[in-house]
């Protein structure tokens, strides 16, 4: 009898052993798929997204001189750059043994993502099956898909590093040393550090609320990382945040151009941003694990979850970056939902129809989530310059001499300044812009602008000495030239392709 | 549980160094910046209402009773008494420290006295000094610091304290209303309602007397003008409470106050939101901020965390954040205006021959009257639109009206108040012909303005 037991116990632990061997397997498998489509999609560029030039010339000037890009000849608004070096220090070292760092570097640690996610999810719900579909709809999530595939960002590092904290706070004495590296980690990467503190907080209330006792060393975490990530941020933002004050947690974005900058919320963007199962199924879990079976495991997820909507409500964080955060969390939600749904299906009569309704869903699952990933993916592609544009900044930089002035929209302005390496008025880093509301305004004006001399009166005042109509300003503005009247004084240059260069001689001319 | 010190040994080691760290610490701090704006070549004492209690004293040691550089004040505060008493030992800018260092000593004491621990209050003193508000207190003239000394009086001597409050009040008139209201308060709230009343009676008489002397100027800043809700240092607010001190604040109420948490929560909360309304209410935040930072770094020191390396870097960070505040504030004196080229370009002025007013940035109107003893053609942002006008008549309609005799633009003023490039006033300083540029010793540009009725 007792041999009969043990021999049955031997065998359910070589089933579970290789049940965990076949759901790494998978995990591997999906890991390599989804960094194989990113590159693959990333390859069709030989570009970067156009506002990642500006990390780029910081990381080039680190590699030349050791310091970062404090003092920016190439912008006349953001010569004075305020930032975390730290991420482009960890650059420089990388993209000198190999430039292609800039393409793979974001995409694998995207795709590494999935490690701890499945982790997470298989403590949560004791199966490796969960833990894949988890993983699953994380890696497919179609603005994390997205997101950094072809930028130079800090984000992807920043999110693992939250990922890998939330996954080893279980056991929070055996992973200490891991647990507080990954915590100093992240509060010199990026200042997403800030939503692992207000999730460590809403997580010790959700845990005191519900009655489970809350771990001392929770609170000590939350206390060191947070006092240690407002002290490095005040050093770094000191001076933007005594010019601009709360501003600068808007990056110094004026109000009237916050929602094209930061996005605006609605139902549907979320819907679409983090694809339908994961929201529907996400909030599903989450109802259930908070109303109906409490779940010690499931309010550690939760925390950052609510960190993150009120962030992204209270518009204290881009939409996008609010998104691709929350979709993880948001997935080992779902995936929990879902063994909820299937395990309530299963003790009804209707037990027979989980097979049809899982095909339904992988094929509502392809069209919800797959294909608005890889539509954002080619949208993400497009924001890097076309190999027209970059032949027009070249011969931007024939036909000026070095001490020109550009005025281009602020959205190409870094990939202007990187490519014909020609000064623009500003770009779109605008926390050393002093009256940044004022030059986005007089933009604006220049582009729309129907005379010569009104046009002449802002190159005046602002500084500069030619204008870049390309086709990124085509596209914003809606027409395929400036519509000023013919002027003497201002030369219309035909770069390559329809865009045009504007050189401004009225002073000249007088 | 011991931590990183016992108890003991910490109060051991309060007890023989606590006085000494106090004063030298203060010392440090509150003399340091104003060491390095003698340093700079800037006038010691920084800040703008400084210059206004300076006129006053001024007005008081010269004797006369009528002011020679007209301005609304007629009867000079108490501050501006004792400020006068300092100038006569030529010692005027001494006096902010001094009662600041009063103000920490005392309160260390009353801490010292009420929760009978040392070290707490050691550490709050601590806290005190290296606030924001302590900085700006400590090097500005203003009439709150001595307010608040009076009110710590009121405390420490519960005997003499109507008398302290009326002080108070008469000092500043918002600060010492509400420390009575406060005191009215609580003396009901301890039942002493003849103390209540005897409070009361004397606070209303006193603030009563103040409005017939001081006339409007004190007394409109207790009106609720303006909401403001930037209080926080970190963000902007020289005065404000910084984040970091508030933080440990609230760490301090959660680990130190087990039972009463709610209650000094209210209390942080309502004087936060009573500071948006009355800035002057700020000086009480920052003293209970800084009793509650006390509470927490004792804390930190004697009680052994679960995750004892964090402690100890803690520790670490809470030193690196102290010395950050330090530094960061006294750059910030020592950025203050006037600096260096505005009054040298003053002075100069005051000894040319043309009677007449000084057309310049209207923040700088305390330092026009200080410094060149002449008055100056804007008091408030009324009409500086001037500055920006490309209409030349009204330009010099508005001049001729203030009897401006000259105007000064200084660097500040290009990049706040002026056009960029040479549009608006700029530009006619220098292509009208009414305008003569003259050489001056600081880095301010100085034009005479010829009024025709007057120069012909």
């Amino acid at each position: 009898m007792e041999e009969t037991k043990q021999s049955a116990g031997t065998g359910d632990a070589v089933v579970d052993g290789r049940r965990a061997y076949q759901g790494y397997l998978a995990l591997a498998i999906l890991m390599i798929i989804i960094f194989a489509v990113r590159m693959s999609v990333v390859e069709q560029t030989p570009y970067l997204r156009s506002d990642s030039y500006l990390a780029v010339r910081s990381v080039e000037h680190i590699q030349e001189t050791g310091a970062p890009l404090r003092d920016d000849p190439l912008s006349v608004t953001g010569h004075a750059r305020i930032g975390n070096p730290v991420h482009e220090y960890g650059l420089a070292l990388l993209t000198a043994m190999t430039p292609v760092a800039y393409k793979v570097l974001p995409n694998l640690i995207m795709a590494l993502l999935l490690i701890p996610v499945y982790l997470i999810t298989r403590r949560l719900s004791g199966s490796s099956f969960v833990a894949f579909i988890a993983a699953l709809l994380t890696g497919t999530g179609p603005v994390l898909f997205a997101r950094s595939m072809n930028s130079v960002s800090p984000v992807p590092l920043a999110l693992l590093l939250i990922l890998i904290i939330i996954a080893l706070l279980h056991d929070i004495e055996r992973h200490i040393f891991p647990l507080i590296f990954c915590a100093i980690a992240l509060a010199f990467t990026h200042p997403l550090i800030f939503v692992l503190s207000l999730s460590l907080l809403i997580m010790m209330l959700l845990l005191r609320v519900e009655g489970y006792g809350v771990d001392d060393r929770l609170g000590e975490l939350f206390f060191f990382t947070l006092l240690l990530s407002l002290w490095f941020y005040v050093l770094v933002f000191k001076n933007a945040l005594f010019e601009f004050g709360i501003g600068t947690l808007w990056r110094n974005v004026p109000g009237a151009y916050l929602a094209s900058v930061f996005g605006d919320i609605s139902l549907l963007s979320m819907l679409y941003g983090l694809g339908i199962i994961t929201f529907l199924f996400g909030t599903f879990g989450m109802y259930h694990a908070l109303f109906e079976r409490p779940h010690r495991e499931a309010y550690v997820v939760m925390g950052p979850v609510f960190a993150i909507a009120v962030l992204i409500v209270l518009r204290l964080i881009p939409i996008d970056l609010g998104i691709t955060v929350i979709t993880p969390f948001l997935a080992i939600m779902a995936a929990y939902g879902l063994m909820v749904s299937v395990h309530y299906i299963r003790r009804t009569k209707a037990a027979w129809s989980i097979y049809p309704l899982a095909a339904m869903l992988a094929v509502f699952f392809t069209f919800s989530a797959l294909l608005p990933a890889l539509s954002n993916a080619n949208g993400e592609l497009a924001r890097a310059p076309s190999s027209d544009q970059v032949a027009s900044y070249e011969r931007l930089r024939d036909l000026t001499d070095q001490h020109a002035v550009v005025l281009t929209t602020m959205e190409e302005a870094a990939a202007v300044q990187y490519f014909s390496g020609r000064t623009t008025l500003t770009d779109d880093d605008l926390l050393p812009v002093h009256n940044s509301a004022a030059v986005m305004r007089d933009i604006d004006a220049v582009y729309t602008a129907r005379f010569a001399l009104s046009v002449a009166g802002k190159s005046g005042e602002m500084g500069f000495t030619h204008i870049l109509f390309s086709e990124d300003a085509a596209r914003r503005y809606g027409r395929d030239r400036l519509l000023i009247d013919d002027a003497a004084c201002i030369e219309v240059s035909d770069l390559h392709r329809g865009s045009l260069l504007y050189a401004i001689r009225c002073e000249e001319a007088s | 549980m011991a931590g990183v010190i016992s108890h003991h040994e910490l109060e051991y080691h309060s007890q023989r160094y606590a006085v000494i760290i106090i004063l030298a610490l203060s010392l440090i701090v509150f003399l340091g910046p104003l060491i390095l704006r003698v340093a700079d070549g800037s006038p010691i004492t920084p800040g703008g209402e400084s210059y206004t209690l300076l006129h006053d004293a001024d007005i008081l040691l010269s004797g006369s009773s009528t002011d020679t550089v007209p301005f609304q004040r007629s009867v000079p505060s108490p501050y501006a008494i004792l400020l006068a008493f300092m100038a006569l030992f030529g010692v005027p800018w001494l006096l902010p420290p001094l009662l600041a260092i009063a103000v920490v000593m005392i309160s260390y004491l009353l801490l010292t006295a009420t929760y009978g621990q040392r070290s707490m209050a050691l550490f709050a003193a601590v806290a005190l000094i290296i606030s924001p508000l302590m900085s700006v207190l400590a090097t500005w003239h203003a009439p709150l610091l001595l307010c608040s000394l009076l009110v710590l009086g009121a405390i420490a001597i519960g005997r003499f304290a109507p008398a302290f409050i009326a002080a108070a009040i008469l000092t500043h008139p918002v600060g010492g209303s509400l420390a009575a209201m406060a005191f009215i308060a609580y003396a009901a709230y301890r039942k002493e309602w003849v103390r209540s009343a005897v409070i009361a009676g004397s606070s209303t008489a006193i603030a009563i007397v103040t409005i017939l002397l001081f006339g409007t100027r004190p007394f409109h800043e207790l009106v609720f003008a303006s909401w403001s809700p930037d209080i926080i240092f970190e963000l902007g607010m020289p005065t404000g409470v910084s984040v970091f001190l508030l933080i440990l604040a609230c760490y301090g109420i959660m680990v130190d106050f087990t039972g009463r948490r709610i209650a000094w929560f209210s209390v942080l909360i309502a004087l936060m939101l009573g500071s948006m309304a009355f800035p002057s209410l700020l000086i009480a935040l920052t003293v209970i901020i800084a009793l509650l930072v006390g509470h927490a770094v004792h804390r930190l020191l004697v009680v052994e965390w679960r995750l004892s390396m964090l402690q100890e870097s803690l520790l670490i960070l809470i030193g690196c954040i102290a010395l950050f505040l330090v530094i960061t504030t006294m750059r910030e004196r020592l950025a203050d205006d006037p600096d260096a080229a505005l009054s040298r370009t003053l002075i100069t002025l005051r000894n040319t021959e043309r009677d007449g007013a000084i057309l310049t940035d209207p923040q700088d109107a305390p330092f026009v009257r200080h410094f060149s003893g002449r008055k100056p053609a804007l008091e408030t942002n009324d009409h500086s639109d001037i500055f920006l006008s490309r209409d030349a008549v009204r330009a010099y309609a508005f001049m001729e009206s203030s009897d401006v005799a000259y105007v000064v633009i200084t660097d500040a003023m290009r990049d706040d108040l002026l056009l960029e490039g040479e549009d608006g006033i700029l530009f006619l300083l220098q292509h009208s012909g009414r305008f003569v540029p003259i050489a001056s010793p600081g880095g301010a540009s100085v034009w005479y303005f010829i009024q025709l009725e007057r120069d012909g």
